[in-house]
């Protein structure tokens, strides 16, 4: 119950020290209305266009190939942890410690191996290719996922 | 330190887990699938990513499984890796059902979807719907509460892409943005009414939960089972989580709709039944309030789904649309099924022989046939005349004889009528809800309207069919497609001829491994 009331006086302390500041500052800061200051900030650099475009794929396939690989880590945590202290868990089950690692190395390769294969789909296939062109992707197969390369080269000339 | 401690200790509670050869024997199936989507990614190396060699690659890995499913005595099984997964009868022939179906709509794609999908997209294809198949094959043997979750959501994200597979496709763009939407909120819905459950009783095993359901719930845990519901009813396309079914099933490739029409369904009804029966049995079925108004929830779903099937396939004039309310229809007469398990019983060792497992087994062998039939006739006329609408049915029975007729028959089987096993099915099923007694009637009442209903929108195809002339050439049918459509439709004549040994067999079948009973007050180490 004192935990409680102590997270909820420091939520409100700290909600309110934002406003305090705030308004302190009104007083203090000096008042010059210009129009600049209302425009969005990017970077110092007048904005050009809306915001609302469309974001190239290739973005997303990067941030699932990190997704995955940032998810394998996480679990590779607690394997190690594991792994590393299997001396006193075989001594506390009075098992053999080459069996408790070998069932978690098999079980990492296994996973692990999955998730490679996977991966060397993505690579050998050019997915992680950011311009992907006949030259990067040594098949000679008619196919390219996403965006045509060559009609992608038109539109860029035309702008 | 202090929590690795505790991680030893409750690893010594159970034992570490290494597994074993005879553990994993029951889960043959999920093994060689899972080798099969590494050996489909595999093939693109040294196949060039050929369409053909990912499909031949996949249908020999479901065949395998299939092979190595039935060569398991399923009396081994029980719960394992620490009652996460639970092999039984019921599950290995869920599995065995939806292995065959699933290689059946590999040939499916052979004869109908192999001529317009792009070369090199095979691999990735094959590996979403090898994916979506194995967590459907989780759905069915599984009673823990984060198994649940995880093969729903491992059945349900490869469902997502393959509705918009059709990259430069506008309206499967459409549809698979919709199911994303629809299943991320009912997917959101149910694991809210998992962890209620958690929370409620402390335990992840519903047989565990079941046991202490009399400690109380109230309205928390009526709220926990509408989440449920939503969860598996979005994957049966049960009334209110209805909607995405037309949509997908029009915008999405005419293979991966049949999969949808039948897999997912009925990896949601396994599910469902395996939920109602544990919990009944952690109840002791003694007029029990609680699984009384499960069931009576369940039946007045499933008539309701059923009538809005029924009702919206009257207007419809796209053939895939049609089907997708008729599949809506017989999801609804599935889930009046489960409504009978609050009559069941077990013996000493927790295996239950129940009628509801039957009657749902029987009705998805049957079921199966007619929808992989159906939707082949549907494809092979998509990729003949370019058109999925009735008018491209036109003079069918003129333009290939093969097709309209074995379209007729599973028309017919759709129905329920006498020549196919479809009315032996819902014969079936509605003499043991009949047999109920009490308000079982109603079911049986709806049922039985819904079935004349139904008449006029299935025959309305058969009369275009036949009886509607056009001046549209005559139509080219591939052997495997052909060959793949009066396969299906002779095996509805032969499960109606040989009625009694599919009764039998699937009675053989119906029994689930409920968790062993615990006196109340012991509680399990390791419970989790």
């Amino acid at each position: 119950m004192g935990l409680l009331l102590s997270i909820t006086i420091f939520l409100i302390m700290g909600v309110f020290f934002v406003f305090i500041a705030m308004f302190a500052g009104s007083f203090l800061r000096p008042r010059v209305p210009h129009p600049e200051k209302a425009a969005v900030y990017e970077c110092g650099e007048n904005t050009i266009g809306s915001n609302w475009v469309q974001f190239d794929l290739r973005f997303y396939i990067v941030a699932l190939v990190f997704l995955i690989f940032d998810v394998e880590v996480a679990l590779f945590y607690p394997w190690a942890v594991a792994f590393g202290n299997a001396v006193a868990l075989a001594k506390e089950l009075g098992v053999d410690v080459f069996s408790i690692r070998l069932v978690a190395v098999v079980d990492m390769l296994f996973f692990f191996g999955v998730l490679l294969v996977g991966f060397a789909y993505l690579w050998r296939f050019g997915y992680l290719d950011w311009v992907r062109s006949a030259a990067t992707t040594s098949l000679r197969v008619n196919y390219r996922p996403g965006i045509d390369p060559r009609q992608e080269a038109r539109t860029d000339r035309v702008e | 330190m202090a929590s690795m401690g505790l991680i030893f200790t409750s690893l010594a509670a159970v034992g570490p887990f290494v597994p074993e050869w005879g553990q994993m024997r029951p889960f043959v199936g999920e093994l060689v699938l899972m080798g099969t989507i590494v050996g489909v990614l595999l093939s693109a190396f040294w196949g060039r990513r050929s369409n053909a060699v990912a499909g031949v690659v996949s249908l020999a890995g479901l065949m395998l499984a299939v092979v190595g499913l039935l060569l398991v005595r399923p009396t081994e099984g029980g719960e394992q890796f620490r009652g996460m997964l639970v092999s039984d009868h019921f599950a290995v022939l869920w599995k065995i059902l939806l292995l065959v179906f699933t290689a059946g709509v590999v040939l499916m794609w052979f004869s109908t979807t192999r001529v317009s999908m792009h070369e090199g997209d095979g691999p990735e294809f094959f590996t979403l719907l090898l994916g979506a198949c194995l967590g459907m094959c989780l759905m069915g043997s599984t009673s823990n509460l984060l198994m649940i979750f995880m093969a729903v959501e491992m059945a349900s994200l490869p469902s997502y892409v393959l509705a918009g597979f059709r990259k430069t496709d506008r309206v499967g763009s459409e549809a698979a943005l919709k199911y994303v939407l629809f299943g991320a909120a009912t997917s959101a819905v149910m694991v809210y009414g998992l962890s209620m459950l958690y929370g409620l009783y402390g335990t992840l095993q519903i047989g565990e939960l079941a046991r202490r359901v009399d400690l109380g719930g109230g309205v928390p845990l009526a709220v926990a089972m509408v989440g449920i519901l939503a969860g598996v009813g979005f994957k049966i396309s049960a009334v209110p989580f209805h909607f995405w079914c037309p949509d997908v099933f029009e915008g999405a490739g005419v293979d991966v709709a049949a999969f949808l029409s039948v897999a997912s369904k009925g990896a949601g009804l396994t599910l469902l039944l395996r939920i109602l029966m544990t919990i009944g049995h952690g109840l002791g079925y003694a007029g029990s309030e609680v699984l009384t108004s499960l069931a009576v929830t369940v039946g007045v779903m499933g008539a309701i789904t059923c009538t809005v099937g029924n009702t919206g396939a009257y207007v419809q004039m796209n053939m895939k649309r049609l089907l997708a309310y008729s599949s809506i229809a017989h999801a609804g007469y599935m889930l009046c099924i489960l409504s009978l398990v609050v009559r069941g019983g077990s013996d000493a060792n927790g295996v239950m022989a129940n009628s509801a497992a039957q009657a749902l087994l029987l009705y998805l062998a049957v079921y199966l046939f007619m929808n992989l039939g159906a939707f082949t006739v549907a494809g092979l006329v998509q990729r003949e005349t370019g058109g999925e609408r009735l008018e491209d049915y036109t003079g069918l029975g003129r333009r290939s004889p093969l097709l309209a007729v074995c379209m007729g028959a599973f028309m017919f089987s759709l129905v329920g009528l006498p020549p196919f096993a479809g009315f032996g099915a819902k014969v079936y099923v509605m003499w043991k809800l009949g047999a109920n007694g009490s308000w079982w009637w109603a079911l049986v009442a709806v049922i039985g309207v819904n079935t004349v209903f139904s008449l006029y929108y299935y025959l309305r195809v058969v009369r275009v069919m036949f009886m509607v002339e056009s001046e549209k050439p005559e139509m080219v049918v591939s052997p495997l497609g052909g060959g793949l459509a009066l396969v299906c439709a002779v095996m509805l004549l032969v499960m109606l001829v040989a009625f009694e040994p599919v009764l039998n067999l699937t009675g053989r079948y119906a029994k689930l491994h409920l968790p062993r009973s615990v006196p109340t007050g012991q509680v399990v180490a390791g419970g989790l």
